[in-house]
C-alpha cells in the first residue's frame, strides 16, 4: 500500500515536472545576465528593461490587447445569443447547425487562417487590425456556443415559463433570467475565447497586415534569429497576465461556491 | 350565489392533430379548492397550462374573473402557477425569487420589501431570505415556490402536483399547510394531483378527468357515496363492480340478477326488465350474515387476510369473480375458508350502464 502511494506521488511529480520545467527555465532566464540560454551567470532586470523601451513590442501588445479584448467581447455576445437562440427555436437545419458548430472546433487552424485569407482577399479588404478582430470572432463563436449550450442543457428551463406567468416580458426574461442563470457557462466561453484569442499564432499570421503584429506574432518574428532573453522576458510576462486571467477568474467562482454553501 | 372566477367553456387542445382536452366546461367560484384528478397522462398538466395561458386553447373560451382570456399572453393573465419542479431562480436569493413578480410589475421597492416579509412570515421561513435554493431542502424549495405566486395576490393560483417530490411525512405537512394558507389568502386554487388521497382530503370539490374529459365533478363525499360512472367508482377508493340484468320490478322493488349468478333486490328506479346495470359495493359495506339472513346475501371463499390496524381485508372470491371486503377487527369473526357476507341495498351505488354494452 505504502509502496503504491510513493509510486504515485513519484508519477504526479513527473508529469508536473514535465508540464512546468520548460515554464520555470524560462523564467529564469529571462533574468539571465547572459545572453545566451545556456548559463545562467548572474540576475538582471536588463532585458525587461529593454522590452519596455521596444516600440515594436509595445505596439505589438497594445494591438494584442485590442484584439483579444474586442473579440472576446463580441464573439461572447453573438455566442451567447446564438446558442440560446439554438435551444429555444426549431427550424429547419438545425441539427445540421448544431453539428456543422464543431468544424471550427476541429479542423486545423491553417486550414481556417487560409480560408479567411482569401475570402479577405476576395472582398479587397485591407489587411489590419479589422480583419484581425473579425478573424478572431469567427474562430471564437463555436467555442462560445459550446460552452454556453452545456451550462443551457443543464438548467431547468421552465425558469422561462415561470418568468413569463410571473409577468416579465421576453427581454426582461432574457437578462434577468436566463443570463444570469446560464452566467457560469458565459464566463467560461468568455476565458476561452480571450485565452485562444491571446495566443494565437497561425490564424493570425494569416489575418494580420502590416501595422497590425501581436504580440506571438512579434515573438516568432523574434526567435527566427534565435532566442534571445528578451523573448523570455516577454513570454514571461505573457505567462503572468494569463496566470492573473485565470487566478481571477477561480476567485470568482471559488466566493461564488462559498457563498452558496457557506450556511 | 358564489361568484364564478375561471370559466371553461367547451375547451379543447390539440397536439399534432392528438387530441388531448376534448371539450371540458367547468365554473369554478372565488375562493375555492378545485382538485384535478386523474391518471397519468389524462391531460391535467395541459389543462392547467391552458389556464394559465402557456398554452393555447385548439378551440373554446376561458373566462377569468368574467374577463374573456382566451388570447391574453401568460404575464397580463391574474394567474400564477406554481410548477412541478418549482422552476426557481437558482441565481436568486429566496428574498429575490418571492419579491420577482412584483419587481416585474413595478411596484415600489419599499412596498415589495414590506409584502415579501409577510409572506416569508406566513411560509414560516424567516431567517432564509438570503438562501439561494440550492441551500433549501425540497419541503422549503416547495414553500418559496408557494411564496413566489401568493405574494403577488392572484386571482387564482395553479399547482401542478406541487407536492408530488415530497416524502410522505412531509407531503402531509404541506397539505395542511397549503390548506392553511389557501384559506387565509381567500386565494382560488386549481390543484392538479394523481394522489386522491391529497385530493379527499384538501378540497372543496374535485373533478376526475379521464382520457380528456371530465367524468364527474363534485365535493369529494359526494365522489365517493354517489360515484357517476365505473371509472369514478373505480379511481376513488376500492369497490366491487359487478355487472347485472334487472329480472323483474315490483313497485319500489326491483329483482336483478349479479354476473355471479346471484339475485338480489334493490330499489326500483324506473328499470325495465332485462336492462343492463353495473352494481358498485364498497369494500366495507359487507358486514357479516347471520344465519336468518336470505336476501341480498353473498357466499364467499377467501383466498386472502391483509391485517391492517384496526381492520383486515379479506380478499376472496364468489364463483370466480374476485371480491374484497372488509372485517372490523371487534366484529365476531374467526378467519374461515367460507364466509357469508350481506350488504344493505340502501348503501350501494347502481349505474344504468354495463361492461358488456
Ligand atoms: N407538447 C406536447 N406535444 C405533444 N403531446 C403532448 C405535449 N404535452 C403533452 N402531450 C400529451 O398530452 C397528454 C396529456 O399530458 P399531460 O401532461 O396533460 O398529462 P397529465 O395528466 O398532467 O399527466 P401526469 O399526471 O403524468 O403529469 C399526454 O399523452 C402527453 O403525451
Ligand atoms: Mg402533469
Amino acid at each position: 500500500m505504502q509502496r503504491h502511494k510513493h509510486l504515485k506521488n513519484l508519477f504526479i511529480f513527473l508529469v508536473f515536472l514535465f508540464l512546468y520545467l520548460p515554464i520555470i527555465t524560462l523564467i529564469v532566464f529571462s533574468f539571465n545576465t547572459s545572453p545566451l540560454n545556456i548559463l545562467f551567470e548572474g540576475f538582471t532586470l536588463e532585458w525587461y528593461g529593454k522590452l519596455f523601451s521596444n516600440t515594436t513590442l509595445l505596439d505589438a501588445l497594445k494591438n494584442t490587447i485590442i484584439v483579444s479584448v474586442v473579440s472576446t467581447a463580441v464573439s461572447t455576445f453573438i455566442g451567447t445569443l446564438a446558442a440560446i437562440g439554438l435551444q429555444k427555436y426549431n427550424f429547419i437545419g438545425k441539427n445540421f447547425i448544431n453539428k456543422l458548430l464543431y468544424v471550427p472546433v476541429v479542423i486545423p487552424e491553417i486550414v481556417l487562417g487560409i480560408s479567411l485569407l482569401s475570402v479577405y482577399t476576395l472582398l479587397k479588404l485591407n489587411l489590419g487590425l479589422g480583419t484581425l478582430i473579425v478573424s478572431h470572432i469567427a474562430f471564437s463563436i463555436p467555442f462560445v456556443i459550446i460552452s454556453v449550450r452545456t451550462v443551457i442543457n443543464s438548467t431547468n428551463l421552465q425558469i422561462e415559463e415561470a418568468a413569463h406567468d410571473l409577468g416579465a416580458n421576453d427581454f426582461k426574461t432574457l437578462t434577468n433570467v436566463i443570463i444570469p442563470e446560464i452566467m457560469p457557462g458565459i464566463i467560461s466561453g468568455a476565458t476561452l475565447a480571450f485565452t485562444l484569442s491571446l495566443d494565437d499564432v497561425i490564424i493570425s499570421y494569416f489575418t494580420a497586415g502590416p501595422g497590425s503584429n501581436t504580440l506571438p506574432l512579434q515573438i516568432y518574428a523574434m526567435i527566427k534569429t534565435g532566442i534571445t532573453p528578451d523573448v523570455n522576458a516577454l513570454t514571461t510576462l505573457m505567462i503572468l497576465v494569463i496566470m492573473t486571467v485565470l487566478i481571477i477568474s477561480s476567485l470568482i467562482q471559488v466566493r461564488k461556491m462559498k457563498k452558496e454553501y457557506v450556511r | 350565489m358564489k361568484k364564478v372566477m375561471v370559466k371553461l367553456d367547451n375547451v379543447k387542445k390539440d397536439y399534432e392533430g392528438k387530441k388531448i382536452i376534448k371539450g371540458i366546461s367547468l365554473d369554478i367560484y372565488e375562493g375555492e379548492f378545485l382538485t384535478l384528478l386523474g391518471p397519468s397522462g389524462c391531460g391535467k398538466t395541459t389543462l392547467l397550462r391552458t389556464i394559465s395561458g402557456l398554452e393555447k386553447v385548439s378551440s373554446g373560451k376561458i373566462y377569468i374573473d368574467g374577463e374573456d382570456v382566451t388570447d391574453v399572453i401568460p404575464r397580463k393573465r391574474e394567474v400564477n402557477t406554481i410548477f412541478q419542479n418549482f422552476a426557481l431562480f437558482s441565481h436568486m436569493t429566496v428574498e429575490k425569487n418571492i419579491g420577482f413578480g412584483l419587481k416585474m410589475k413595478k411596484v415600489p421597492k419599499s412596498e415589495i420589501k414590506t409584502r415579501v416579509k409577510e409572506v416569508i412570515e406566513l411560509i414560516q421561513m424567516e431567517g432564509f431570505e438570503d438562501r439561494k435554493p440550492t441551500q433549501l431542502s425540497g419541503g422549503q424549495q416547495q414553500r418559496v415556490a408557494l411564496a413566489r405566486g401568493i405574494v403577488n395576490k392572484p386571482k387564482v393560483l395553479l399547482l401542478d402536483e406541487p407536492l408530488s417530490s415530497l416524502d410522505m411525512k412531509l407531503r402531509k405537512q404541506m397539505q395542511v399547510e397549503l390548506k392553511r394558507i389557501q384559506k387565509k389568502m381567500g386565494i382560488t386554487f386549481i390543484y392538479v394531483t394523481h394522489d386522491q388521497d391529497e385530493a379527499l382530503s384538501m378540497s372543496d370539490r374535485v373533478a376526475i378527468i379521464n382520457n380528456g374529459v371530465i367524468e364527474q365533478i363534485d365535493t369529494p363525499r359526494k365522489l365517493y357515496d354517489a360515484p357517476k360512472t365505473k371509472f369514478v367508482a373505480d379511481f376513488i377508493g376500492e369497490s366491487n363492480q359487478f355487472n347485472a340484468v334487472v329480472v323483474s320490478t315490483q313497485n319500489d322493488e326491483a329483482t336483478i340478477k349479479l354476473e355471479i349468478d346471484l339475485e338480489i333486490k334493490v330499489k326500483n328506479n324506473h328499470y325495465d326488465v332485462g336492462e343492463k346495470l353495473t352494481v358498485i359495493i364498497r369494500p366495507e359495506q359487507f358486514r357479516l350474515a347471520r344465519e336468518k339472513d336470505i336476501t341480498n346475501c353473498f357466499v364467499v371463499k377467501t383466498k386472502e387476510h391483509i391485517y391492517s390496524g384496526s381492520f383486515t381485508k379479506v380478499l376472496g372470491k364468489v364463483g370466480k369473480k374476485e371480491i374484497e371486503f372488509i372485517i372490523y377487527n371487534d366484529d365476531d369473526y374467526t378467519k374461515n375458508e367460507e364466509v357469508k357476507l350481506k350488504f344493505s341495498s340502501d348503501d350501494i351505488v347502481i349505474l344504468e350502464e354495463n361492461n358488456e354494452e
